[in-house]
């Protein structure tokens, strides 16, 4: 950072000596200031306040138009996680529905034969859509239980036992009432369910 | 066996009218459990036979979990009910009574999607904590703060005046949130940083409670919430 500083300001300072005296100060100021933040590092995203937050999100190019409704918020997730699934962002959008506040599942089938198979899979796909919403790979039991209901996978007396057999493995804690937490295979597993409900990417 | 049945039925009774009241089960299938549930305990009381009592209580076994259970947990498991327990989560236990009360009112906000009254509860909930610190510390340490604050320059020390002394609770209650924040710096010891985000979620709250176009969301209700619970209700102990 600052390496051509010397450089930089010689060039400011030849830029105000062509201002009108009056106006020097405040060029140099403006210059000064605009090549310090241009050497600032760029992140993107992250608002700095609730209200930069609540800004509608950046416009998006013609061809990934996800629509005004979802949350500034989810769409840099949402975004970032289609790149890495290799899907159009758009696609996996239309797993959600946005249009409710907090957006929920759009009508989707969880795949497989067995429930406690699919159950497990519920766990994941709620905790992708916590994910979404909070950055947490956490699937709130109560969701989890009526997403399996919803699904015709919900199996009353085995539901805990299921869930709790695959701690260790997919999920990293499963708290019986409370959530189930997912571990990093778990997270692989449920990005690429979330994919494979999206569908393939019609471009490819 | 009887003794058991006449508990199910009375416990069903008791739990009915609640569930009646969220609105969630078809009401007439709620009156259906509910004569079934007084018949059997009628029974129960009176000389009947096992098999009059099973089919008192058939109905129930056989519907229930579709027209009472399943209602109940698809409702539980609804992402408004999902948000609403996160702002709750949020808070880590130890809240005051009063401050639970505004939590929990803000939570519930969130499930008939009121943001704005939700951010309000939320705010009121900190500014309850604060005030509680203040009373805890005392209104000497307070104002040694705002006297000492008073003598700084600059933004945002000269918003305190010295005017803004109390010697009671009503005064406090009727000082500025943005004071208040102000002289939290000297009487909490949090630095500029924590100030302005504080400051943030005031004008968020404020923008909350002024007509205008901002539209507040679920997940800004939760970050409001995460965001106080870790400024305020964990940074300052009462």
């Amino acid at each position: 950072m600052y390496e051509n500083a010397d450089d930089e300001l010689q060039r400011i300072l030849k830029l105000v000596e062509s201002c009108p005296e009056a106006l020097r100060p405040k060029a140099f100021e403006i210059l000064l200031q605009g090549y310090v933040e241009s050497m600032k590092p760029r992140v993107p995203a992250q608002p700095s306040s609730d209200s930069e937050r609540r800004r509608p999100a950046p416009p998006l190019r013609q061809d990934q138009d996800l629509g005004p409704t979802i949350p500034a918020d989810v769409l840099p997730r949402l975004r970032a996680m289609a790149k890495r699934r290799n899907v159009a962002p758009e696609r996996l959008a239309a797993v959600f529905d946005f249009s409710s506040d907090p957006f929920t599942f759009a009508p989707v089938h969880v795949p497989g034969t067995a429930k406690n198979d699919r159950a497990k899979k519920v766990a994941l796909l709620v905790a992708a859509r916590g994910f979404l919403a909070t950055s947490r790979w956490v699937a709130d039991w109560a969701e989890v239980k009526a997403m399996c209901t919803h699904q015709n996978c919900y199996d009353l007396p085995n539901f805990s036992a299921t869930l709790k057999r695959s701690k260790g493995d997919i999920f990293k804690a499963v708290d019986v009432g409370t959530g189930v937490e997912l571990s990093a295979a778990g997270t692989e597993q449920a990005e690429a369910l979330l994919a494979e409900l999206a569908g393939p990417d019609a471009s490819a | 066996m009887k003794r058991e049945l006449a508990a199910v039925a009375r416990e069903w009774l008791r739990v009915s009218p609640r569930i009646r009241d969220a609105g969630i089960c078809v009401a007439e299938r709620l009156d259906a459990y509910d004569q079934n549930m007084k018949e059997l305990l009628t029974s129960t009381t009176a000389r009947a036979r096992a098999s009059a009592l099973s089919a008192k209580l058939s109905p129930f076994v056989a519907g229930a979990f579709d027209d009472v259970v399943v209602p109940i947990i698809k409702f539980e498991g609804s992402p408004k009910q999902v948000a609403s327990r996160q702002i709750q989560g949020a808070f880590s236990a130890g809240l005051s009574t009063e401050e639970v009360a505004y939590v929990e009112e803000a939570a519930r906000c969130v499930t008939v999607q009121c943001f704005r009254a939700a951010l309000i509860m939320l705010w009121a909930a900190a500014i309850a904590h604060l005030h509680a610190a203040v009373v805890k510390r005392g209104f000497d340490a307070y104002n040694g703060a705002v006297s000492t604050i008073v003598l700084k320059k600059g933004a945002p020390f000269t918003r305190v005046k010295e005017g803004a002394k109390i010697s009671s609770l009503p005064e406090l209650q009727r000082s500025r949130d943005a004071d208040l924040l102000v002289v939290g710096m000297e009487l909490f010891a949090y630095d500029l940083q924590v100030f302005q985000e504080l400051d943030r979620l005031l004008g968020t709250r404020n923008d909350a409670a002024h007509p205008g176009m901002g539209q507040p969301t679920a997940l800004d209700v939760q970050q409001f919430a995460t965001k106080l619970a870790s400024l305020v209700f964990d940074r300052i102990a009462i």
